[in-house]
């Protein structure tokens, strides 16, 4: 029987994504955005999140956008665009995650160096959006009190692979009965260093220390 | 699920790759998957079953070779297999200071080539972890 004949490939399987992340990360640095990818399971408070920080940001003179990604409905981008800030909706229709050719596509016609910072709210999705680089310079991971302190050690990819927790909805803990202690350990376990952000977009409580994280962020890497 | 997203990217990629070859068909693809790749390999042979169908390797297994967590302690100065994904402490010194050294890995890493024939219907298998 003839041999097998081997053709070495030894390349990443998300390569193509991944290369167009790189690119995109480089326009983004080049144009002076900073781009954040938001990710945690549905219901976490992304939106009521970034609709707070979208305003804080813009009440301070800074020039913000955003994409949100879901499999239908133009709802949380309405929401956002409350803030005034341009925000531009992808509805995947299906797909669970999104990929860094659909953030590219809704770029177009936006002047990347006539903003400081882009938002991406990822599809809610504990799982798949862990895989795929979209550009960013930061991925910030939500969880809320209301999901559990367990859920870092169930989804360990999405903490892993994040660079800032926050913990949301921190105005609900007590009827949650939610152990504090234990989440910021679970949390710590996966992805050891990762800062964490306790805060309540209801209360107001914490958002200060998140909004001033933020804004060190990008000038740390903006430099 | 994303391992069918993985799945049609690999197929894509191989295709790629195989599209150059003549009277060979692709036999197997061979793919590395590390523990931190968080990729349920069932689920990736399911996607691939679909992917592959009408594709250059639609008569293709897929083979997948599991890579397991490797940390190293920067604090200890050694490296470890770790035996979960959920804890990333050294379990020596119980620090955080780790860093990940296997088990990112999500690679097409070769295909296997043999002359054209009748129709396969296998779609592939996952080897044990291996030992680094």
């Amino acid at each position: 029987m003839q041999e097998p004949r081997i053709l070495q490939v030894r390349t990443q399987i998300l390569k193509k994504n991944d290369e167009l992340a790189r690119s995109m990360r480089v326009r983004f640095l080049q144009a002076g955005v900073f781009v954040s990818n938001w990710v945690s399971s549905p219901g976490s408070g992304k939106t009521t999140l970034l609709q707070a920080t979208l305003t804080h940001l813009r009440n301070k003179g800074e020039r913000v956008a955003a994409i949100v990604g879901d499999l239908e409905t133009d709802n949380d981008a309405r929401r956002l665009a409350q803030s005034g800030a341009p925000v531009r909706q992808i509805m995947t229709h299906g797909c669970c995650h999104l990929e860094a050719n659909m953030v590219e596509e809704q770029l177009h016609d936006w002047s990347l160096p006539d903003l400081d910072y882009l938002f991406v709210e990822n599809v809610g999705n504990l799982v798949c959006p862990t895989s795929w680089d979209l550009g960013e310079s930061l991925r910030v991971a939500l969880l809320s009190v209301t999901e559990g302190e367990d859920k870092p050690l169930k989804y360990p990819g999405l903490f892993n692979t994040s660079d800032v927790a926050l913990l949301t909805k921190i105005d609900l803990s007590g009827p949650c009965e939610f152990d504090r202690d234990r989440a910021l350990e679970n949390i710590q376990r996966v992805r050891p260093g990762i800062p964490v952000f306790e805060l309540s977009a209801k209360s107001g409580a914490g958002l200060d220390r998140w909004f001033q994280f933020l804004i060190s962020q990008r000038s740390a890497t903006m430099g | 699920m994303h391992e069918l997203s993985i799945a049609l990217k690999l197929v894509e990629l191989a295709c790629e790759h195989a599209s150059s070859c003549q009277e060979m068909e692709v036999a197997a693809v061979h793919i590395a998957v590390g523990a931190l790749s968080h990729i349920h390999a069932p689920s990736l042979l399911s996607g691939f079953a679909i992917a592959r169908e009408g594709t250059l390797v639609s008569q293709a297994e897929l083979i997948i070779r599991q890579i397991p967590l490797v940390l190293g302690c920067t604090d200890c100065d050694r490296d470890f297999e770790s035996s979960g994904i959920q804890d990333l402490r050294c379990p020596i010194c119980c620090g955080y200071s780790t860093l990940i050294r296997h088990g990112n890995e999500l690679d097409l890493e070769f295909l296997s080539l043999r002359p054209r024939r009748d129709e396969n219907t296998s779609i592939g298998s996952v080897s044990s972890p291996a030992r680094i």
